[in-house]
Formats: C-alpha cells, sequence, structure tokens
C-alpha cells in the first residue's frame, strides 16, 4: 500500500510534467489576475519612455495642451534643432569618443591583468589582489576632489584623456574580477599545450586566453560602455568648454538654454536615451544574463 | 652547485618580471586613481584651502568640529539621503522581491518581464531625472492631468515646489528606474532554490504564502543582504537625478550629500572641508554596509 504522502507527491510530479516549462512551484494553471498585474508593471515601465518619445515630436503649443501619446503633426525639426543649433552633434560625437576609448583601455588593462592574476607566478600577486578588490569595498563619494586636483597639476583638466583614464581605472575592478575567475576556470592543458609548442606566455595570452575569454570581455565591455555614456559627474567637473563636452553634461546645459521648452528637452533626452536603447536592445540576452550571474554594476 | 643556483634564480626572478608586466597597468592606474584618491581625500580633510594659493593651511580636526557642530545644508543632505534610503528598501525593494517571487512561481511571459523591467536602469539617470520632471511639471505633466481624469483633482499640485513632496517625487523617479536590477537579482536568487525543498513543502500542505514566509525568506537572506546594501549606497550617493528634477530645492528639501560636497569644493573652493565631508560620508556608507552583513550574520 503506497502512503498517502507517496501518492500526493507521484501526483504532485505528474502535474509538474505537464506544465511543461521547469516552474519550480506551479500548480499547473496560471492566473490571470498575477499576469495582468506584472503586464501593468511593464506598462509602467514603459509609459515614461514613450511619454518622453511623444512629447519631443510635438510643438511647444502641443506639448503643453495635448495629453495624447500621438502628436497632431510629428515635429522632427526638433530634433534637427537639437542635433545642429544645440550642438547635440558634438555631444554625441564626444560621448562616443569617450566610451570607444574607455572600453578599449578597459579592454587592454584588465585582460592583461586578470589573466597575470590568475596563472602568472608573480611573488605579492595575492595581496595586491585583496587590495585591489578591497577598494570596491571602500565607497569614498568625494574622490573626484583629489582627482581634479591631480588632474589640475599636470594640465590635464579639461581635456579629453584627462577625463578618460580615471573613468578607465574605474571599470577594472569589476572587469578584472570576473575575467579572473574565467581565467582560474580554463583548464591548464591548454596552456601546457601551447608551451610544449613553444609560444611565449605573450603568445599564449593573446592568441588562446583573449579569444576564449570572448564571452566574459564581451559583457564586461558592455557594462563600461552604459556606464561611460551615462556618466556625468566626472565630465561636469572636468569640461567647462562645450566642444568637449559629453552628452549626459550637453544634455543639462541644453536644459539651460531651452528650460521651458519641454519639447526641446525631450529631443535632447530622446537622442541620450537611443544609444543605450539600442545596446539593451541587441545584446539584452547577455545584459540580463550578467546580472542576475553575478550582479554587475548596472 | 652555487653557479647553478645562481642560473635558476636569474631565470625565476627574469620569468617573474615578465609576469609582473601583465599585472602593472593595473597597478599603476590603480594606485594613481583609486587608491591615491581615497587617502589624498582624508590627508585633505586636515587641510583649509581654496585650490588656488599656494599654501594649504593646517587645521586639524577644526573642519569636522564645524561640521559636528552645526552645518545645516550638510546635516539636511544627509537626512534627505537617509529618507531616500529608507523608502527605497521599504517601498522599492520589497516591490521588487514580491514581483520576483510572482515571476518565478509561474508567469506565462517570464521572458518579457525580464526585458522590460530593467529598461529604466538602463537611462542614464539625469535622462530619468528629466522624464520625470516632465511628467509632475505642474502645468503641461501628464501626472497633473490623469489625476484630474480619474477624479482625484484635488491631489493635483506642484510637486517639485513642495518642501514635501518635492523628495518623493525624487524618490519616485528613482524607484522606477531602479526597482529592475533588484528584480533580477531576487529572480536569479528564486531561481537558486532547490526544488526538492518547495515540492516537499508543497506535499505537505503549505500554502504559497506559508512557502514564500517561511522557506524561500530565509534561504534568501544573504542575496537580501547584499541588495540592500547595494539599494541603500545606490539611494544616498543619489546625484545627477536629483541635479535634473530639482536641484536641491527648494530650499534644501531635496538636497543631497554628494551635492552638498560638490558644491562646498566647487563653488565655495573649500577643498577641506568639502573633503571632510566626503571622508566622513564615507565612513557612514562604510558603517552601514558593515551593520548590514553584520545584521545578517547574526539572524543565521
Amino acid at each position: 500500500m503506497i502512503s498517502i504522502k507517496e501518492q500526493s507527491k507521484v501526483k504532485l510530479e505528474m502535474q509538474m510534467k505537464d506544465s511543461g516549462s521547469r516552474k519550480p512551484y506551479t500548480t499547473g494553471n496560471f492566473n490571470i489576475i498575477k499576469e495582468l498585474f506584472l503586464l501593468g508593471v511593464s506598462l509602467i515601465c514603459l509609459f515614461p519612455i514613450l511619454w518622453m518619445i511623444s512629447t519631443s515630436l510635438k510643438g511647444t503649443q502641443e506639448a503643453f495642451t495635448s495629453y495624447s501619446l500621438f502628436p497632431k503633426e510629428w515635429r522632427f525639426d526638433n530634433y534637427i534643432t537639437a542635433w545642429k543649433q544645440a550642438d547635440f552633434g558634438v555631444y554625441f560625437f564626444n560621448s562616443g569618443f569617450y566610451t570607444a576609448l574607455t572600453m578599449l583601455g578597459v579592454w587592454l588593462i584588465s585582460t592583461l591583468g586578470a589573466y597575470g592574476f590568475a596563472r602568472l607566478r608573480i611573488p605579492g600577486k595575492k595581496i595586491i589582489f585583496y587590495i585591489l578588490i578591497g577598494s570596491l569595498m571602500i565607497p569614498i563619494p568625494g574622490s573626484f576632489i583629489p582627482l581634479y586636483l591631480l588632474m589640475n597639476k599636470y594640465q590635464l583638466t579639461g581635456t579629453r584623456i584627462g577625463y578618460i583614464l580615471p573613468l578607465i581605472s574605474g571599470g577594472l575592478a569589476t572587469s578584472i574580477f570576473i575575467l579572473k575567475s574565467f581565467f582560474e576556470g580554463v583548464p591548464k592543458e591548454f596552456e601546457e599545450a601551447a608551451i610544449i609548442d613553444g609560444c611565449s606566455k605573450f603568445r599564449i595570452f593573446s592568441r588562446i586566453m583573449i579569444p576564449l575569454s570572448k564571452p566574459s570581455w564581451m559583457t564586461v565591455l558592455i557594462f563600461t560602455a552604459m556606464s561611460t555614456w551615462n556618466e556625468y559627474l566626472w565630465a561636469l567637473i572636468m569640461f567647462s568648454r562645450k566642444e568637449l563636452m559629453p552628452i549626459q553634461v550637453g544634455l543639462q546645459v541644453f536644459q539651460g538654454q531651452y528650460f521651458t521648452k519641454y519639447e526641446m528637452l525631450m529631443a535632447g533626452t530622446t537622442i541620450a536615451a537611443v544609444p543605450m536603447i539600442i545596446i539593451y536592445i541587441i545584446f539584452q540576452k547577455r545584459i540580463i544574463s550578467g546580472i542576475m550571474a553575478g550582479g554587475i554594476k548596472g | 652547485m652555487v653557479k647553478y643556483w645562481g642560473e635558476k634564480s636569474l631565470r625565476r626572478t627574469k620569468d617573474y618580471l615578465g609576469n609582473f608586466l601583465f599585472i602593472l597597468p593595473v597597478i599603476i592606474f590603480f594606485s594613481l586613481f583609486s587608491l591615491y584618491p581615497i587617502l589624498r581625500t582624508i590627508h585633505l580633510s586636515l587641510f583649509k584651502w581654496d585650490g588656488m594659493s599656494p599654501n594649504m593651511e593646517w587645521v586639524g580636526l577644526r573642519n569636522f568640529r564645524i561640521i559636528f557642530s552645526g552645518d545645516p545644508q550638510w546635516w539636511i543632505s544627509l537626512g534627505n539621503a537617509f529618507k531616500l534610503a529608507f523608502i527605497a528598501v521599504v517601498v522599492m525593494q520589497s516591490f521588487s522581491l514580491l514581483l520576483a517571487f510572482l515571476v518565478e512561481r509561474g508567469a506565462k511571459a517570464e521572458g518579457l518581464y525580464k526585458v522590460v523591467y530593467y529598461i529604466p536602469t538602463i537611462l542614464s539617470p539625469l535622462v530619468v531625472g528629466y522624464i520625470w520632471k516632465w511628467i509632475f511639471d505642474p502645468y503641461g505633466g501628464i501626472l497633473n492631468y490623469l489625476l484630474e481624469v480619474i477624479g482625484l483633482g484635488t491631489l493635483t499640485r506642484a510637486w517639485l515646489s513642495d518642501p514635501v513632496f518635492s523628495l518623493l517625487a525624487v524618490s519616485v523617479s528613482s524607484m522606477w528606474s531602479g526597482f529592475g536590477y533588484s528584480f533580477l537579482l531576487f529572480l536569479a536568487g528564486l531561481k537558486g532554490i532547490s526544488r526538492e525543498i518547495i515540492e516537499s513543502a508543497m506535499v505537505d500542505g503549505a500554502n504559497g504564502r506559508q512557502i514564500l514566509l517561511r522557506i524561500v525568506v530565509p534561504i534568501l537572506r544573504p542575496v537580501i543582504t547584499v541588495v540592500t546594501i547595494l539599494t541603500v549606497l545606490g539611494a544616498m550617493q543619489m546625484f545627477p537625478l536629483v541635479v535634473a528634477m530639482t536641484n536641491g530645492g527648494p530650499g534644501f528639501s531635496t538636497q543631497v550629500p554628494v551635492m552638498t560636497i560638490y558644491n562646498e569644493c566647487f563653488r565655495s573652493h573649500n577643498y577641506g572641508y568639502a573633503s571632510a565631508l566626503s571622508t566622513l560620508f564615507g565612513l557612514v556608507l562604510l558603517i552601514l554596509s558593515m551593520l548590514q552583513i553584520e545584521a545578517a550574520r547574526r539572524n543565521n
């Protein structure tokens, strides 16, 4: 005689097999109210963004009087004004430039460093690594003060390179942490085979390790790109000339010029947001699994 | 014998040197741009300096004494930071946890929710601030319009000019942009819970709520701790969002610590004092994080 408990367990297992996907504790039927609620939250996420785009395509009058999501006449000239007259083209280029260079810097330095920490014999590397990670723990919110003074000392304030260097440094800790874990998981046979073939350390690194770790560093680079593009405070401190400003600071300057014209401001924010949205659409799988795997700071 | 020894250690040293080159760039960058600022901030906080004159005036702990004897702008901004952090944890985080639980418990469109909930987070805080500034606008803003439409017209107001509601408005925008991140972290945590435990609980007749409270939450404790620390740190260091929405106003009702530090340094040119504020603030954040870690450890 099978016990009641056994019977229930078998029943439960059969139900779970029926429900198809590996859900931990569903009873097979989904709750429509719950689904509507979750969909409602989705709408709350999307609506402000749609509203931003909608406003950006309206004329000044319409922006303040019409509450429809669809503009009567689509004013694309808001964007043209923003791009040409209000220098958004310049800001956009600058942001792209800083983002690209920061990504490059982080990629070069962190792949080298992570491999070094993971696989090469270096005296004291454990201590150095712990200090590196420790810096992640100590939040010094005003570190921009000494950084500014440092840049000032070497006449690097208001220069592109002065802006980029600390940003590269900021992206290193997480990047090295992730890549080091990856490299530590690579079977030693790879390197041993290469050494037998006569490869130098650097060759092993560039020909084998970098291609192998591509998924890891791609994820890191995507996050670096996003945080550089969205960076504000350091750019605010470094740049006073419009020609060098990245898009976030430019957006603030823009807001100062057009502060009653929300349709212009929304055009500006849309321009600032579009690259991030595009990156997200392309890389969403990678981004989401990156966060869920290790809680990378979004 | 001695000659052999010498050769071997020469080769090893060259080996070490070559290896060291791999981590040299990291060490340079990190020392200059991460380690040095931490130390210099603490050092600077003991001086009075306007950033321009050739001499810095040593004042010891006087900056700290000034802070503690009453710097209203600082203490209000710190209070605001605590309020923002509190609201974020109590409202946003529990909401994210609830969502994660609902989604994991069998939602048809799980993939969709994961993607959509995180979208607000990819926008820069400044962009988020401007979007919500427009939503809260007293004249053209959609919030007041919607309130009127659903008959709650008496609730309309100039949100961002109101000394009380301005901070709440800032909080709402930041929670809108932040909840997706905690949601994903909680979802990841939930997915790590072993199926057998849940199954046997269900077989024993436990309902959804009991499973949530008695089994899931305790297992999730470490995840909850990490998320809480991140939420608190994020809320307390808020800056661009506030600049966009209210710039600290009206008065100091939305002033935040980073803003105060920035103003003291670059507007009032008190580099030493700003560094002191910064050191103090860093200490507060550190203590908060450690308290949370300790509280989590106690609960186990």
